[in-house]
């Protein structure tokens, strides 16, 4: 299942990355409903990369430390591109060199 | 604990060289292409990347939009050596992950290691708490972030 496929929730998992959050304030910053946004947060609670706490009255959400390890990887992934073009770079001017 | 990002390369260069072309010439390498605030946020090419070559100078994105935005901040600059480097791109300097890049002699050029650590900070509540005014990370990354997501969800379902 892609839950981040949909571009608003990855908003709202952006949204998230700033700190936990009720649903009223997830919506407040994002052009649906509140039920819509309620919708989003269930899917991707189904996917795990949300949680849900009762507090009071209301539900905080929070993402889970899996979507910062996939923030992680991401930037594993950053360094073996630059890594691999600086390398390639060097080569070049190596074999520059020595011509 | 967040296990941190380690790479390393070996090029053909000496340590001198091979530092002043990671930091004097990135723009000769980097991959804006596909690694940039304008490729991420703007879907636009980047105009610029510059190192400010000093402890407490940036890594600067000329942005196609006509900004300059920052994506860190020196802490450690030792030609030849070392350059360290508080790494926030896209997000608030309170958010910073720390990139270490140690420039080493080995046989036929230089070994390049690289450490990216810090990252379990981005999950701290209290800071977020603390920084409710921050801008996190908005829009930041987000094809490379949703796509790791897609995966881990789809793994997860």
């Amino acid at each position: 299942m892609a839950a981040l496929a949909d571009p608003t929730r990855r908003a709202i998992a952006e949204s998230l990355a700033k700190g936990p959050a009720p649903v009223s304030q997830i919506a407040s910053n994002l052009p649906v409903s509140r039920p819509a946004v309620s919708q989003h947060l269930k899917v991707l609670s189904d996917a795990g990369l949300v949680t849900a706490e009762p507090q009071g009255t209301r539900r905080i959400y929070r993402l889970e430390p899996v979507a910062i390890a996939a923030l992680r990887d991401w930037c594993d992934r950053l360094w073996d591109d630059a890594l691999a073009a600086f390398a390639a770079q060097a080569n070049l001017i190596s074999n520059g060199e020595s011509q | 604990m967040i296990k941190p990002v380690q790479k390393s390369v070996r090029v053909p260069l000496d340590p001198d060289q091979a530092f002043t072309l990671f930091t004097d010439r990135i723009a000769d390498w980097w991959p804006l292409e596909i690694h940039s605030l304008s490729a991420h946020r703007l879907k636009q090419a980047s105009s610029g990347l510059t190192i400010e070559p000093r402890v407490g100078g940036h890594i600067l994105e000329a942005c196609a939009d006509g900004e300059t935005r920052p994506w860190a901040t020196i802490t450690a600059w030792e030609p030849g050596k070392r350059l360290t480097v508080s790494w926030y791109v896209g997000r608030p300097e309170a958010e910073a992950t720390e990139v270490d890049i140690v420039f080493e002699p080995a046989e036929g050029g230089t070994s390049l290691n690289l450490t990216h650590s810090g990252f379990e900070a981005l999950g701290d509540d209290a800071q977020s708490t603390r920084d409710g005014y921050n801008q996190g990370w908005v829009g930041v990354l987000s094809e490379g972030f949703a796509a790791h997501c897609r995966k881990t969800a789809s793994k997860a379902a």
